[in-house]
């Protein structure tokens, strides 16, 4: 993937912020975040609102995300809370009377979420949180204000008598083939961000132009995001399945059954995420194409293996390993499949409302 | 004395007490030709996770344990039908295989053990390790005594088509070349006619007075890197002679006291355990609930990235066969499971798994470093076994950090009070 388009990849923007909070000696991201005090509190929290100011929002006529979501919480010392969330592009505030988007009612949400309302949806301790403010990371664009619109968005809050948070944007840009990080749009973040980025700071260096410069990944996937279509994603995704079915196998002892669960594959890929992802449709999509990969694999590689369904279809299966050849067969079937084009992406349903399950 | 009647722990300590002291006094005449006392270091799973029975275990290698007390038993081989030693659960989470068996037959014996069980792995000691280890030995034991160091590195990825070295072979070697006497020469004087691969190989053996062994080694690495791969180092024992401790978790006894042997064992199990420990709490990648004072308790995602970075730049075609080598083989030397995904000539990454308990382990392989990313859960010990065997093959000098701190802090700590007293 070209530089350029890479930085403006949600899910390399979301894995580049977890790695700048990670403790390291700076390979292969520099920890500028961690060195500044910040750790992870969280990824993709659900954040509430106070039933209170659901009810006042609604009463003004304001569409809120409620919960919202941001994509990493973090915090340092001092009771100093920063939410990020990762974008391709920004956005405007919309125009009046039209039906907000989903990414203005996100920001409203995250705009409200001012030390009393945050630390009660962290259910932390009154007084835990002293300062909170909101970060989004996004693309360069010189061409335009890219914080016209949440200035906007912020504005008419505090119009309609609303405490807001502060908020800023921290932008990447390619530079001399690195990658840089600038928070020169952040001024309403005081010294924060614009201590720890300044004019720019390059962030993550590439090795050169034939090597694709991607981190790790520990976020394999987000659902809804631009990464659908990314072939690397796809693999690291459809790898950590693989690896957690591979698991499943290697650790038993034949002759036996195994019970092998496919929400418990997807939660185990996606380090307990896949409980978080709400809506029915992505959560459909996904279980599809797990049990898809996981047959695939055990039709190509290890045909006379018994794999029952278990209770219901979908839902996983009783797989039987007579003994160690055919464990050893299932797991080296799993390790060798190439895993790039598995995960269509989720047709959004009618009525896409949040699994109960 | 037939090991099938021993029935008790005292006549099992008694036996290899009394076996240890006839063979030191054949050494100290040179006439040994019975093998001597070894021990296997050995590691279940991590802290806190449930644990088969040391019975199930050894079963799935075709092994009998009859239990002589709680923490000690004995071990049938039900494949040849004879009796191979001990095994005791001398610290929690290490159990130690004790044999009077030859190394050439129990190195692959232990190997196969290991092997058979996705729940046990050998004890990993990196040539990192070795020098915290020396350091302490060096802090507490007379100058004048005396230390023997055995610097092994081999660079298997480096040129030519290598097989992925095995376990087995080196240390059989390593056994038929023990020297009878201190001081005699392990080495053949004459090479063999074959052909000799033309990659870079180091193994020799220093046998010095530690006073002298401080003095130097600091230097010798300097001018040389594949000094820092050691492979084995002498503890002097309380009386006369040594413990030879191996990089793969063995530990000849070379000393009249086999009491002796199993507390020097005991001492670096502590030392291991801790810094395993300490390890994990620093690189696992997990939600934890950090003690604050105004509330029960802040939740904080912690964990921090593992960093090797290679003296060396490796080339092109020993970065392609190393992650060949290593992840086209499911039987390879780092026991990892993988794909690499190829991200350019030189980097490579793998969202695999960690054949000891099949526990994640994420990869970044290039030509100037690895990074580790290890959830939580997965051992420790894939950390040490992945240091040692770089060390050993592809870079000694590499450098190491778990987060932002050098992986030597981590083995420094020698064991408090609490751990002295523990009872296991």
């Amino acid at each position: 993937m070209p530089l350029n388009k890479l930085i403006g990849d949600e899910l390399y923007q979301i894995n580049l912020i977890l790695w700048m909070l990670q403790p390291s000696k700076g390979i292969p991201v520099k920890p500028l975040l961690a060195q500044a005090g910040f750790r992870i509190k969280d990824i993709e929290v659900e954040l509430p609102l106070p039933v209170s100011l659901k009810n006042r929002l609604a009463a003004n006529h304001i569409a809120v995300s409620d919960p919202v979501t941001p994509d990493i919480v973090m915090a340092r010392k001092g009771g100093e809370y920063v939410l990020a969330e990762c974008k391709k592009s920004m956005f405007g505030s919309g125009s009046t009377g039209a039906e907000p988007s989903s990414q203005i009612k996100q920001a409203r949400s995250l705009l409200l979420q001012i030390p009393r309302i945050l630390e009660s949806a962290l259910g932390l301790h009154p007084g835990s949180v002293v300062k909170s403010s909101v970060v989004y990371l996004s693309r360069e664009d010189s061409t335009k204000d890219q914080l016209k619109g949440i200035k906007e968005i912020d504005s008419a809050l505090g119009g309609a008598g609303y405490e807001t948070a502060a908020c800023g944007l921290l932008v990447l840009r390619v530079q001399n083939k690195e990658i840089v990080a600038s928070a020169e749009q952040s001024d309403a973040l005081g010294g924060t961000m614009k201590d720890v980025f300044g004019k720019g700071v390059v962030v993550h260096s590439v090795q050169d132009d034939e090597t694709d410069p991607r981190p790790l990944y520990i976020v394999p996937w987000m659902p809804g995001g631009s990464s659908d279509s990314d072939d690397y994603g796809q693999a690291v995704f459809g790898n950590r399945v693989l690896a957690a079915a591979a698991a499943c196998i290697g650790l038993c002892r034949p002759a036996c059954d195994v019970e092998v669960g496919i929400d418990e594959l997807l939660s185990a890929a996606t380090q307990g995420h896949f409980k978080l992802w709400k809506k029915k449709s992505v959560r459909k999509a996904l279980r599809s194409n797990v049990k898809k990969l996981i047959e695939e694999v055990l039709k190509k590689f290890a045909p006379d293996i018994v794999a029952d369904d278990l209770i219901h279809p979908g839902q996983g299966w009783k797989i039987s390993i007579p003994d160690d050849r055919a464990q050893s067969m299932v797991v080296e079937g799993f390790r060798k499949w190439q895993a790039q084009k598995w995960n269509e992406r989720p047709v959004p349903l009618l009525f896409d409302k949040e699994d109960t399950q | 004395m037939n090991l099938d009647q021993i029935d008790s722990r005292e006549k099992a300590i008694a036996f290899l007490d009394g076996y240890t002291e006839e063979r030191k006094e054949e050494l100290d005449t040179t006439k040994t030709r019975r093998p001597l006392v070894k021990s296997y270091m050995l590691e279940t799973v991590s802290r806190d996770k449930p644990v088969p029975t040391l019975e199930s275990i050894f079963d799935r290698a075709d092994c009998t344990l009859t239990p002589l007390d709680q923490t000690l038993f004995r071990v049938f081989d039900r494949r040849d039908k004879r009796t191979r030693g001990f095994v005791e659960k001398l610290v929690d989470r290490y159990p130690v295989f004790y044999t009077c068996e030859s190394s050439k037959n129990m190195d692959p014996w232990v190997n196969h053990l290991v092997r058979s069980s996705s729940w046990l792995d050998h004890l990993w000691l990196s040539g990192r390790a070795f020098e915290q280890l020396m350091r302490i030995v060096l802090k507490y034991s007379p100058g004048n005594r005396y230390g023997r160091i055995v610097f092994q590195h081999e660079s298997f990825f480096e040129l030519g088509e290598v097989q992925e070295p095995g376990n087995g072979n080196t240390q059989e070697e390593e056994e038929s070349q023990e020297p009878l006497f201190p001081g005699g020469d392990i080495f053949p004087t004459e090479e063999p006619d074959t052909f000799v691969s033309e990659r870079r190989s180091t193994r020799f053996t220093v046998l010095e007075r530690l006073e002298v062994l401080k003095d130097i080694l600091p230097n010798m690495q300097k001018i040389y890197h594949p000094l820092h791969a050691i492979a084995q180092v002498r503890f002097p024992a309380r009386g006369r002679g040594g413990h030879d401790f191996y990089y793969f978790g063995k530990v000849t006894n070379r000393s009249d006291s086999f009491t002796d042997h199993r507390q020097h064992i005991q001492f670096v199990l502590r030392i291991y355990k801790k810094a395993t420990e300490d390890t994990e709490t620093a690189m696992w990648q997990a939600k934890k609930v950090r003690p604050s004072k105004k509330a029960s308790g802040e939740v904080e995602i912690s964990g921090a990235p593992v960093l090797l970075k290679f003296g060396q730049q490796l080339s092109h075609d020993t970065f392609d066969r190393f992650v060949r080598l290593t992840f086209g083989r499911k039987d390879n030397r780092f026991r990892l499971w993988g794909n690499p995904i190829r991200l350019g000539p030189c980097k490579v990454h793998i969202y695999g798994l960690d054949r000891h308990l099949w526990q994640p382990i994420f990869l970044e392989l290039t030509d100037s470093h690895i990074v580790a990313i290890v959830p939580e859960g997965t051992c420790g010990n894939s950390i040490h076994r992945l240091v040692t065997n770089v060390q050993q093959f592809l870079d000694p000098a590499v450098e190491v950090w778990v987060g932002e701190h050098p992986y030597t802090e981590l083995i420094n700590a020698e064991p408090g009070l609490d751990d002295i007293y523990a009872t296991k």
